[in-house]
């Protein structure tokens, strides 16, 4: 079935394979985030890398639009891909502040600033950071390829108008 | 618009502002229908986000997602660009506490970089807060956090218009209460210009940068997203008691056009964000080097002349003075004085405990303040600064906008109580909870 008229164009194939995309990154925000709320309330071994609780709560939050997003893809519902888009948008926005504050962390080691002289790369990279890279390498090509085929469809119809 | 009684009737059990809202988007639509002519149906991304941005869920928790990385990007981000600075000024002190005249060095030293120069320090953040209210208006979210807002501030039966003046508050108390103006209803704008102090303006992050750099540095960020919240809380919560008790009118529903989404441009950002972080250095250099000066005159003046040491200044008495009033929060007569003093300013605070302290750099002066008062101090001190008067400017606008000196008395008089009474709420609490 071709849903043609939105934003992709989408077989039900497409919905399924979203629903599927949808799901994977919802557990994986979802187990990194709660895992992170329990190191951070010291229930789970600490790890440097996990231990801001208040951090973990902002992954499920983006866990939970991506959730949220699985049911209207299974009913092939083109709005189903606006939660993909805003997962991505404040999974992106904590990548983003996660790059930025290590970058600057970098700079304050670089400079050699007494507070920087300890800082190591590692303490930096945060599943916000690390999480943000496998969905995005997924969505860009999978955004792509639908724009394109879309794209394809409605100069085809214009033609044939 | 006249609404026929029949509707509500036959609709019991539904918000009769929903009703209402469905009403006028039914004659928007009707005319619409006359004068437009649709064309093919689109599938628009603004509108499929805002499902999701607005969702009835779902939005919120997105809000608190973005705001909690706004601050955390204004503190943990701006931490580097704070020591550079802070390295200047120190390096500059150094060599102006080897002016041979003592008062001229104690004046540059002390008063103008100890004061001034300190408070240069927190333009970093200061800045990079703007730039992120920057991108979130011109991306067109800022409009949304209102609309958000507006589902859970009707429901208390407040009216969700008065969140965009409060929103403004983030920026500067001053044109949060002159933007209230926009709000229906005398009541309404009333209840607006009385709890916008409540929203924590920029002018307040430099204490809260400090405090919790001192003594909470590795959830500095967190800390400074948790007393935003409080603020937009404490603002919600006093406005229902308002309309509960001394304001009683019917709210109305908030219609809003709502911008497309657009991706904001880095150019437009940085050029919003200078305008707006201008201001804040031209007032360092004017209003805040003269109140550097005088803070360091007085606190180098006392009953004995000029020359004395700090204990035995006008700062001193003023400060002891107070002190009892204080001593249950755990504030010393350090801090005392410099809350007073805040009164004229909020960045005056930050000023004030540099040029009281006379330590060189936030290190030092992180030393001296942890070892004054207590972490649970800390934070009362964090939480009586987000609640008490902004400012000297903001007296002079409610008592313009309100044309009244009682609303006027009693907006001071109340933030000072409210800020006392939560402060000393913290104090208690955390008391039992730690022993």
């Amino acid at each position: 079935m071709d849903k043609s008229g939105g934003f992709y164009s989408s077989t039900s194939a497409d919905f399924k394979t979203a629903a599927i995309f949808a799901a994977l990154a919802g557990a994986s925000y979802g187990i990194l985030g709660v895992l992170q709320i329990l190191v951070g309330i010291g229930l789970v071994n600490p790890n440097s890398l996990i231990s801001d609780p208040l951090g973990g709560i902002m992954l499920v939050v983006v866990a939970l639009v991506y959730i949220s997003g699985v049911r209207p893809l299974l009913g092939e519902d083109q709005e189903g891909y606006a939660y993909l888009a805003v997962g991505a948008i404040i999974g992106g926005i904590l990548f983003v502040l996660q790059l930025v504050i290590l970058g600057t962390n970098a700079l304050g080691w670089w400079l050699q600033l007494e507070d920087w002289n300890e800082w190591i790369l590692l303490g930096d990279l945060t599943p916000a950071l690390l999480l943000f890279l496998p969905v995005f390498m997924v969505s860009i090509p999978m955004h792509k390829e639908k724009r394109g085929q879309k794209t394809k469809t409605d100069n085809e119809k214009g033609d044939a108008d | 618009m006249k609404v026929s009684s029949e509707i509500l009737d036959v609709e019991e059990g539904v918000d009769p502002q929903i009703v209402l809202a469905n009403e006028r988007y039914s004659i928007i639509g009707e005319i619409l229908c006359d004068v437009y002519e649709p064309g093919h149906a689109k599938w628009r991304w603004s509108d499929s986000l805002d499902k999701v941005f607005l969702n009835r869920y779902l939005g919120l928790p997105i809000f608190l997602v973005i705001i909690w990385s706004m601050f955390n990007f204004t503190f943990q981000a701006s931490a580097v660009f704070m020591a550079i600075i802070e390295a200047i000024f120190e390096w500059i002190g150094s060599y102006t506490s080897q002016i041979p005249i003592p008062w001229l060095a104690s004046l540059l030293t002390d008063g103008v970089i100890g004061g001034v120069g300190f408070i240069l320090v927190f333009v970093p953040p200061i800045m990079f807060m703007y730039f992120a209210i920057s991108v979130l208006e011109d991306s067109g979210y800022l409009t949304r956090a209102a609309f958000v807002m507006d589902r859970i501030m009707v429901r208390m039966g407040l009216q969700g218009r008065s969140f965009i003046p409060l929103l403004l508050g983030f920026g500067c108390t001053v044109p949060a209460i002159m933007a209230a103006r926009t709000v229906d209803g005398e009541s309404n704008r009333l209840t607006t210009i009385l709890v916008s102090p409540l929203m924590s303006c920029a002018a307040r992050l430099p204490v809260y940068v400090l405090i919790a750099g001192v003594f909470f540095p590795d959830i500095a960020g967190t800390i400074v997203f948790m007393l935003y919240i409080l603020g937009i809380v404490m603002a919600v919560s006093m406005a229902l008691v308002f309309k509960r008790t001394i304001f009683k009118e019917e709210s109305t529903p908030l219609l809003m056009e709502l911008p497309m989404y657009q991706v904001p441009t880095f150019h437009g950002s940085i050029i919003h964000m200078w305008e707006r972080s201008s201001i804040f250095l031209k007032k360092a250099g004017t209003y805040l080097l003269a109140g550097a000066i005088i803070l360091w005159f007085i606190s180098n003046t006392g009953p004995g002349g000029f020359g004395v040491p700090v204990e035995e200044s006008f700062v001193s008495i003023l400060g002891h003075f107070f002190e009892p009033i204080f001593a249950p929060l755990g504030f010393n007569w350090q801090i005392v004085a410099a809350l007073i003093f805040g009164l004229l300013a909020k960045e005056v605070v930050v000023e004030a405990i540099g040029i009281i302290y006379a330590v060189q750099g936030e290190a030092a002066l992180a030393g001296a303040l942890a070892a004054s008062i207590t972490p649970i101090s800390a934070i009362a001190l964090m939480v009586f600064v987000l609640l008490y008067t902004p400012c000297i400017a903001v007296i002079g606008t409610i008592r313009k906008e309100t044309g009244s000196n009682k609303w006027t008395v009693f907006s001071v008089a109340y933030q000072i109580v409210l800020a006392y009474v939560a402060a000393l709420v913290i104090v208690v609490v955390g008391g039992l909870l730690i022993g």
